[in-house]
C-alpha cells in the first residue's frame, strides 16, 4: 500500500480535489437539467410544438355570382398547382422549367417569397392546364419533393364586360382584414364591386388541417382536419344580355351607362367603359401596374365614381321647377337668336342661327338654350336648386357597390358658403342649362328619371337580387326599398312626359322613335374645359316598358344625340327583343 | 467473481442500456448489429481486463502499446477514412475503427508507466518535458486529423499527468496561462481586426504595473520582473493568435455563440437551441419513450450520438436525467474511491487518469448539451453511438475493477 509513502499525504489532497470538482461539476449540471426541464419545460414544449406541428389552411371555393338570366359572371375552378416541400437545384428547376413553360427567375422569386414567409410549401407553377400539366403529373414520381395541389381559382367569363360589377379580388390591407375574421394570411378578397360589398357572403369559410412535420418540412401524418365551407351564390338583378350590348356599344370609348326599373330599384345593367380584365388580379400579372396608372382610368366605376354636368338633361328639373311654380306657363313664348345677351355676357344657343319664336314644348324638344336661360332667370337659383334636390339629384343610396359619390348641387346658399361670393342670375342662366357649378354622376341622373317614371317614387337602387347558401337557404333577399317621394301636380308630370315625348318624336332625341314603343327622352350634351363636350342621353318607357329606364354618358363624346343615343337605341332595341322572347315563351308555354 | 465489482458494473450497464434504447430507435441493419458487437466485445473487454493483473500487464506491455497506438495514429493519417471532414476512421479489414479512442487509453497507460517510474523526480524539468513529450505526440497526430475534440482530450491527459507532478507553483501558472489564452482566443474571435489595441492595453498594464512596483513598493529590479512579464504576454498573444488563425469558421462560431447565445439561432446556433428545446420539451417524466417529437422528426442534431443526452431527456424527462446523473455519479465516486485504495502509484494513477478522461468528456458533453459549455463534438462515454469508444470506455472500467480487486487482496 503505497499511502504508507512519503508522497501519498499530499497526494490524497490532490484526489479530495478532483473528488470536490466531480461533485461541482455535478451539482451544477443537476440544477440546469432542473432549470431547463422544470422551471422552464412548458415553455420548451411549446417550442417543441410550435416545431413540429404546422398548420395548412385549405381555401374556401368563392361563391359564383350569376345574372338574372342565369348566367355566370364569376365563378371560382379547381386550377393545379405545382409545389415543392424544399427548395429544388437550380438543375431541377431548369427542367420543370422547359415541362411549364414557367421562366426559372419567377420560380426563384416564389421560393424567396415562400422562405420569407416561413411557408412550407413552395408554389413553383401557379394554374397548370393542358399539355404542361399533363407532362408535370405523369414525371411527378421522379421528384420526391414535388406534389400537384387543388387550388380554387376565381374566373370571370365575361371578363371585361362586368368588371365594374364582378369587381375584382386582391390581398387586403392591415385595417380590412382586422374587420374580417374569416380572411387568413394571404387570403384573396374583393377590393371592388360585388366582390367588396359581399366578400363575407362570397368568401366562405376556410378549412384546416394540422399536419406532422419533420425538420427538413416533409410532412408526417395529418393530425386533424376541418373541411372548407363554399361560399354563397350571389344572383345579381342585371341581365348579361343588356350589359353586354351596352358594353359593346360603347366599343373602348370612355362613358357609362346604367338601366334600372322605375318600379322597384333594380339594376338591368351598370356599365363603365372602359373595363378590366378582373383575373389578372388573381394572376397578379404585370398588367395590374399598368392599370392603376393607365390615363383612361379604366379602375374607376363611371356609372358612380365620375360626376360630369348634366348639361341640357337638366331642363327636366329646369322645366320641373318652372311650371311647378309658375314661374313660365306652357305657352310662354321665348324668342332665340343664337345668342343671349345678359349683364355685358354672351350665352350661346347650341345652334348657331337660332331657333326662332317658341313656346315650352318647342323649347323643351329642341333643347334650346335661350328658351331655357330665361326659364332659369325668372326661375331663380334657389328654385332650381330645391328641384334639384327634392327630385332626386341630391341621393347617395347605392349600397351593393361602395364608392359612390356625392352630386354637386349649386344654390345661393351653398355658392355664399362654398365660394363665399353671391349668386346672380348668370348663375342661375347656367344652372338651367345643366352647367355651372353642376355635377352629378350617371347614378343620379337614373335615378331621377325613375322619379319620373314612377310620378315622384324613387326606389332605392339595388343590383343584388338575393344571396344563396350551397345548402340552398336564402342568406339575403332584396327588396323595394322607397328612397325618395316628392309631390308635382299630375299636369305638370303630363307635360315633362309630353315634352319628353315630343323630344323623341320631333326634337334632338329621335333614334328613340321606335315603332309601337312609347320612350320618352332628353338628350344632354354638357360642355367642359377640358376638351370635347360630354354626350348625355336620358330616357324611360312608358306602356309595356314601363318598367325600364336609361341612362347613358358618353365621355368627350360630343352631341347627347350623337354620342350617347346610338348606345341608347342599342340597348332599348336589345330591351325590346328581350321583352319580345320573353313574351313569346308565356305564349308558347299557354299553347 | 469477487474480482467484478458491482457498483461499477451496474451504473455502467443502466447507462450502456438507456444509450442503446437511442439508438435502437434511429439505427437499424449494420450499424446496430455494429453496437450490439461493440457492447459485446466492451463487456468482453471489461471482464478480460478485470482479471488481468495490471501491474504486469503495465509493466511489460506498456512500452508496446504506446508505439502501437502511435503507429495507428500514424496509419489513420496515411490510409484513414474521411468522414464529415476529418480522417479519423480506420478500416482493418475486418473492422472499422477510431485509433484516437484506443489511443486515449494506450496513452494513459503508457504515461502511468512513466510516471510511477519516476516519481521520485516527479517534479523535475526532464519528467515534466517527457510526459508533455509523450502526451503531445498523439495530441498533435490527432490534431492532424483534424479533429479538435478529441485532440483537447489528449491536451487534458498532459494536464492530469502534470496534475499528479503535484507542483502546485507550476499548475497555477499553467491554469492562469491557459485561461490568459482562452480569453485571447475568445478575443481574437470576436475583434478580428482588434490586434492593436490589445497591445496598447497591455503596453499601459505593464507601464502602470511597472510604476507601482519602482515607485510604490520600492522594488528595485522591477524592470526585469515587468520585462519578463511582458514577454509572457506576447509570447501568449503570439500564441493565441496562431491558434486563432488556425479555428475554421465554424469553430469561431461555436465559441462566439456560446459567449453569445442568441446570436445566431439560426445557422450555427441552431444545434443549441434545438438541443435546449428537446431536453427543455421533456419535462419532468418525458414525453414517453420512442415519442420525442424533437429527435423523431429530426429538429434535433446528431440525436444518437453527440446529443444522445438531448434525447434521452425529452423522451424519459427530469427523472431519467436524474437516474443517468446519478449513475455517473456513481461510478465516479467509485473510481476515485478506488484510486485511493490503490495498493501503488500505478494504481491510482491508471485509475485518475481513467476518471479524468470519461469525466471531461461526459462533463463536456452533458454540458454542451445543456449550452454550458461550448460545443465540442465529443461523445457522451457509455451512452453515445460509436463502437471503439465503446469497447475503449468498458475496458477501462475493467482495469479499474482489477485495481480496486488487487486492493481488495485478490
Amino acid at each position: 500500500m503505497w499511502y504508507k509513502d512519503r508522497g501519498w499525504d499530499l497526494f490524497i489532497k490532490y484526489i479530495k480535489f478532483a473528488r470536490f470538482i466531480l461533485i461541482l461539476s455535478f451539482t451544477l449540471i443537476l440544477s440546469r437539467v432542473f432549470q431547463i426541464q422544470v422551471f422552464k419545460g412548458y415553455r420548451f414544449s411549446k417550442k417543441s410544438q410550435e416545431n413540429y406541428l404546422k398548420k395548412f389552411i385549405i381555401a374556401p371555393k368563392r361563391g359564383n355570382m350569376v345574372s338574372s338570366d342565369g348566367e355566370i359572371l364569376a365563378t371560382t375552378y379547381v386550377s393545379y398547382n405545382l409545389v415543392s416541400q424544399s427548395p429544388p437545384t437550380d438543375s431541377i428547376l431548369e427542367e420543370l422549367s422547359s415541362i411549364t413553360g414557367v421562366p426559372v427567375k419567377k420560380m426563384k422569386q416564389n421560393i424567396c417569397e415562400a422562405q420569407r414567409k416561413k411557408e412550407i410549401l413552395v408554389t413553383l407553377a401557379n394554374d397548370l392546364k393542358g399539355r404542361p400539366l399533363i407532362a408535370v403529373a405523369s414525371r411527378i414520381d421522379e421528384y420526391p419533393d414535388l406534389r400537384i395541389i387543388k387550388a380554387p381559382k376565381r374566373f370571370y367569363p365575361y371578363e371585361k364586360i362586368f368588371s365594374h360589377v364582378t369587381g375584382y379580388l386582391g390581398e387586403p390591407t392591415k385595417s380590412e382584414i382586422s374587420e374580417m375574421p374569416y380572411s387568413y394570411t394571404g387570403s384573396l378578397h374583393g377590393q371592388s364591386g360585388i366582390e367588396k360589398t359581399y366578400d363575407k357572403y362570397l368568401f366562405g369559410k376556410a378549412g384546416g388541417e394540422i399536419v406532422e412535420v419533420t425538420a427538413s418540412g416533409n410532412i408526417v401524418e395529418v393530425k386533424g382536419s376541418v373541411p372548407p365551407s363554399s361560399g354563397d351564390e350571389v344572383r345579381l338583378t342585371v341581365d348579361s344580355r343588356l350589359q353586354r350590348a351596352a358594353f359593346e356599344a360603347f366599343n373602348g370609348r370612355p362613358g357609362a351607362a346604367i338601366a334600372l326599373n322605375p318600379k322597384t330599384g333594380a339594376i338591368r345593367l351598370l356599365v363603365s367603359s372602359p373595363g378590366f380584365k378582373p383575373s389578372v388580379f388573381v394572376d397578379r400579372s404585370e398588367e395590374v401596374a399598368r392599370l392603376m396608372t393607365a390615363p383612361e382610368i379604366p379602375l374607376v366605376n363611371r356609372a358612380i365614381q365620375m360626376k360630369y354636368p348634366p348639361g341640357s338633361a337638366f331642363k327636366i328639373i329646369t322645366s320641373a321647377a318652372a311650371l311647378s311654380e309658375g314661374c313660365i306657363k306652357t305657352d310662354t313664348q321665348f324668342e332665340c337668336d343664337g345668342i343671349f345677351e345678359y349683364a355685358d355676357r354672351e350665352f350661346k344657343c347650341w345652334k348657331e342661327q337660332g331657333h326662332g319664336i317658341m313656346d315650352f314644348m318647342q323649347g323643351f324638344a329642341n333643347s334650346c338654350n335661350i328658351y331655357f336661360y330665361n326659364v332659369g332667370l325668372k326661375t331663380g337659383g334657389e328654385n332650381l336648386s330645391k328641384y334639384a334636390k327634392m327630385m332626386g339629384l341630391d341621393l347617395n343610396v347605392f349600397e351593393d357597390i361602395s364608392g359612390e359619390l356625392e352630386s354637386t348641387i349649386p344654390g345661393p346658399a351653398w355658392k355664399k358658403k362654398k365660394l363665399k361670393r353671391g349668386w346672380w342670375n348668370g348663375d342661375s342662366i347656367n344652372m338651367a342649362i345643366g352647367q355651372g357649378f353642376l355635377w352629378v354622376t350617371p347614378m343620379q341622373m337614373a335615378l331621377v328619371v325613375s322619379g319620373l317614371a314612377t310620378r315622384g317614387v324613387i326606389y332605392k337602387p339595388y343590383i343584388v337580387e338575393k344571396v344563396i347558401s350551397a345548402e340552398n337557404d336564402i342568406e339575403y333577399a332584396s327588396k323595394p326599398e322607397i328612397a325618395r317621394e316628392y309631390k308635382l301636380s299630375d299636369r305638370t308630370f303630363e307635360l315633362l312626359k309630353k315634352a319628353m315625348r315630343k323630344t323623341v318624336l320631333e326634337g334632338t332625341g329621335r333614334i328613340l322613335d321606335i315603332k309601337d314603343y312609347e320612350i320618352y327622352g332628353k338628350t344632354g350634351t354638357a360642355q367642359n374645359p377640358n376638351g370635347e363636350d360630354h354626350g348625355w342621353f336620358v330616357s324611360y318607357g312608358g306602356g309595356a316598358l314601363s318598367d325600364f329606364c336609361l341612362v347613358v354618358v358618353v365621355e368627350h363624346g360630343g352631341m347627347g344625340s350623337v354620342s350617347a343615343g346610338p348606345i341608347a337605341r342599342i340597348v332599348w332595341d336589345e330591351y325590346i327583343k328581350i321583352k319580345a322572347d320573353a313574351g313569346q315563351e308565356k305564349v308558347n308555354e299557354k299553347n | 467473481m469477487r474480482k467484478i465489482d458491482f457498483t461499477i458494473l451496474i451504473p455502467a450497464i443502466f447507462l450502456v442500456v438507456m444509450g442503446t434504447s437511442q439508438i435502437i430507435s434511429y439505427t437499424s441493419g449494420r450499424m446496430l448489429l455494429a453496437h450490439f458487437a461493440a457492447l459485446g466485445g466492451g463487456f468482453a473487454g471489461m471482464f478480460i481486463f478485470s482479471l488481468t493483473k495490471y501491474k504486469v500487464f503495465i509493466r511489460f506491455r506498456a512500452i508496446t502499446l504506446y508505439v502501437l497506438g502511435i503507429l495507428l495514429l500514424l496509419a489513420v493519417l496515411s490510409f484513414g477514412r474521411t468522414v464529415r471532414g476529418s480522417c479519423s476512421w480506420l478500416n482493418i479489414g475486418i473492422v472499422v475503427f477510431q485509433p484516437s479512442e484506443l489511443v486515449k487509453f494506450t496513452t494513459i497507460i503508457f504515461l502511468t508507466y512513466y510516471f510511477s517510474r519516476n516519481y521520485i523526480d516527479r517534479g523535475s524539468p526532464r519528467t515534466v518535458f517527457f510526459t508533455v513529450l509523450f502526451g503531445a505526440l498523439p495530441f498533435a497526430l490527432v490534431l492532424k486529423q483534424p479533429d479538435v475534440g478529441t485532440a483537447m482530450v489528449f491536451l487534458f491527459i498532459i494536464f492530469v499527468f502534470l496534475y499528479f507532478s503535484q507542483n502546485i507553483n507550476f499548475l497555477m501558472f499553467l491554469v492562469i496561462s491557459g485561461g490568459i489564452v482562452l480569453i485571447e482566443i475568445i478575443y481574437f474571435c470576436l475583434y478580428p481586426a482588434g490586434t492593436w489595441s490589445l497591445y496598447l492595453a497591455g503596453a499601459a498594464f505593464f507601464a502602470v504595473l511597472y510604476l507601482l512596483m519602482r515607485f510604490l513598493l520600492r522594488i528595485k529590479k522591477a524592470h526585469v520582473l515587468v520585462l519578463s512579464l511582458g514577454s509572457l504576454f506576447v509570447l501568449s498573444l503570439l500564441f493565441s493568435w496562431k491558434v486563432t488563425s488556425m479555428l475554421k469558421p465554424y469553430q469561431k462560431n461555436r465559441i462566439l455563440n456560446f459567449i453569445k447565445p442568441s446570436r445566431d439561432t439560426l445557422n450555427s446556433g441552431y444545434h443549441l437551441s434545438q438541443s435546449l428545446i428537446t431536453i427543455g420539451s421533456g419535462k419532468l417524466t418525458g414525453k414517453g419513450y420512442r415519442m420525442g417529437s424533437q429527435a423523431r422528426l429530426g429538429f434535433l442534431p446528431g440525436k444518437y450520438t453527440d446529443f444522445i443526452f438531448a434525447s434521452i431527456a425529452e423522451e424519459f424527462g427530469f427523472l431519467g436525467v436524474l437516474l443517468i446523473l446519478i449513475s455517473y455519479f456513481v461510478l465516479y465516486l467509485r473510481i476515485i474511491k478506488i484510486s485511493m485504495l490503490a495498493i501503488d502509484q500505478q494504481g491510482t494513477f491508471l485509475t485518475l487518469a481513467i476518471f479524468a478522461i470519461l469525466f471531461f468528456q461526459t462533463v463536456l458533453n452533458i454540458g454542451m448539451t445543456l449550452g454550458i459549455m461550448p460545443i465540442t463534438g465529443l461523445p457522451l462515454p457509455f451512452v453515445s453511438y460509436g463502437g471503439t469508444a465503446l469497447v475503449v470506455y468498458l475496458s477501462m472500467l475493467g482495469i479499474v475493477m482489477n485495481v480496486g480487486a488487487t486492493a481488495e487482496g485478490w
